[in-house]
């Protein structure tokens, strides 16, 4: 597991760096909450372009002969993008430091929003790619990011509390629904 | 102890059936797997590895059931696949790195060896690395923890002659241990003949044999004799015949044949041909 997420934080820094840069930068320039939600959904494709460039590099038939489970390939998946999420509101916090209420919310509303909205997207893409692989799922993962999650938000602070758990549940379940499409994609014969 | 032991092992897709298979190899031996593509080598190992799962059927590898503790149990196997699927991205000494958390005996001084062995630049990207780079950092993970059995599917194909005549000297290097054993699939056959003890026949998902490789080339030989000569063998002798300007060339039953007819080595892809044929008629 340990190496898996090491391969998938060099993949990252190597070939997403730029992706990186540009929600930072997107976060600083426009200090919007459309800025924000822009990040959010741009970090929760990060997940799904490794994904993606896994299945066509052929690691993922690759890393099942070495010490490693399926199991161990999804969950390497969901804590990368646990760790994503991570990242994106300790950003948050950083810059809540140094501007304030900089996209014009406060610090626990903000957070909360970066937390609900790339985990919603997440939880309905990641199964389905699993079950499906990149290119098959892309239309369904192009819908998901549309959807204007954030628009759905209530505006107390209960409500977005309650919003965030149920989209941290959502991730959750998803999270062993994944190993199940996984293995049912192997079982099939519809992965390389 | 065998190194694989396979059980009517059975896996169903649509338009292919892999199997019953029931397969054995020793430790310390080299078996060839052959077959034509799309014949269900690929599968077969993805099943030995647990990659796929069987619909019926056991695999033992190492002792140990593949359904157990396959993290463990891939400890001691190194696989090399017709493709290296590595992130392009890598380079040598990145792929190292990575290594050493996914193997617990990863030998970071072994595998620096191969690439030295290999003359893999540890800091050039693997994109930019040939089909015969590709294998060769293929082969170096695969020998780098130190694994007591290799599995290697179509790990020859695309290799030049004289990469391929250093991968099978490495193989029979690697068997001198006793406790050690590799499958090699191929439809390469002559790289198989050189280094393999045991020869398995698998044609559309159909074991056809597998038995030694001398107890093979014992049994049959080829005849190169006149029309009238071939037709006093008894019938069934003859496995399959060819006429030439010369005469007929057949490759026949030894035992059946009697003495005074000369008769040569025949060769596995003769032979795999042959059967090959004779199942297709057959199915």
């Amino acid at each position: 597991m340990r190496g898996l997420l090491l391969k998938d934080a060099r993949q990252i820094l190597r070939a997403w760096y730029f992706w990186l840069i540009q929600v930072s930068l997107v976060l600083i320039t426009y200090r919007s909450e459309f800025a924000l939600s822009t990040a959010c959904y741009l970090i929760a494709c990060v997940s799904l372009a490794v994904l993606s460039e896994d299945e066509q590099s052929r690691w993922q038939s690759y890393c099942l002969t070495l010490p490693c489970t399926r199991k161990d390939y999804v969950s390497g998946k969901y804590l990368l993008q646990m760790l994503l999420f991570g990242i994106l509101l300790v950003e948050m916090a950083v810059f809540w430091l140094f501007w304030g209420a900089w996209v014009g919310m406060d610090l626990m509303p903000m957070l909360l929003r970066a937390m609900t909205v790339p985990m919603l997207p997440t939880a309905i893409c990641l199964p389905l790619t699993f079950r499906f692989g990149g290119k098959v799922a892309s239309a369904w993962i192009f819908m998901t990011l549309v959807m204007p999650f954030s628009q759905f938000l209530p505006s107390d602070l209960l409500g977005q509390t309650a919003f965030a758990l149920v989209a941290l549940g959502l991730f959750a379940l998803s999270w062993p629904l994944s190993v199940y499409c996984y293995k049912l994609r192997w079982k099939r014969g519809g992965a390389a | 102890m065998n190194a694989i032991e396979i059980q009517k092992l059975k896996k169903s897709y649509k338009g292919f059936t892999l199997g019953p298979l029931d397969l054995t190899l020793p430790s310390g031996c080299i078996l060839g797997l052959i077959g034509e593509n799309g014949a269900g080598k690929s599968t077969a190992i993805k099943l030995m590895l647990d990659i796929v799962p069987p619909d019926q059927g056991s695999v033992c590898l190492l002792g140990q059931d593949n359904q157990g503790d396959i993290r463990a149990l891939k400890e001691d196997i190194g696989v090399v696949l017709d493709e290296v699927g590595l992130p392009g991205y890598l380079t040598p000494r990145e792929v190292g790195k990575i290594m050493r958390s996914v193997f617990r005996n990863w030998d970071g001084a072994v595998y620096e060896g191969y690439l030295r062995r290999f003359n893999l630049p540890e800091g050039k990207r693997f994109r930019t690395f040939s089909k015969g780079m590709k294998m060769k950092l293929g082969f170096a993970i695969a020998l780098s923890h130190h694994p007591k059995l290799l599995l290697l599917d179509e790990a020859t194909s695309g290799l030049d002659p004289v990469v391929r005549d250093e991968v099978m000297d490495l193989l029979m290097e690697f068997t001198r241990q006793e406790d050690h054993a590799v499958l090699l699939s191929s439809h390469i056959v002559s790289d198989l003949e050189k280094a393999c003890d045991y020869i398995a026949f698998l044609r559309q998902g159909k074991l056809l044999l597998c038995q030694e490789k001398d107890l093979l080339k014992a049994r049959y030989g080829v005849l190169r004799c006149a029309r009238e000569d071939l037709d006093r063998l008894e019938t069934g002798a003859v496995l399959s015949k060819r006429e030439t300007a010369y005469g007929v060339e057949a490759i026949v039953e030894r035992d059946r044949v009697p003495a005074g007819l000369e008769l040569g080595a025949v060769d596995i892809e003769q032979l795999f041909v042959v059967m090959a044929k004779q199942g297709a008629k057959g199915a």
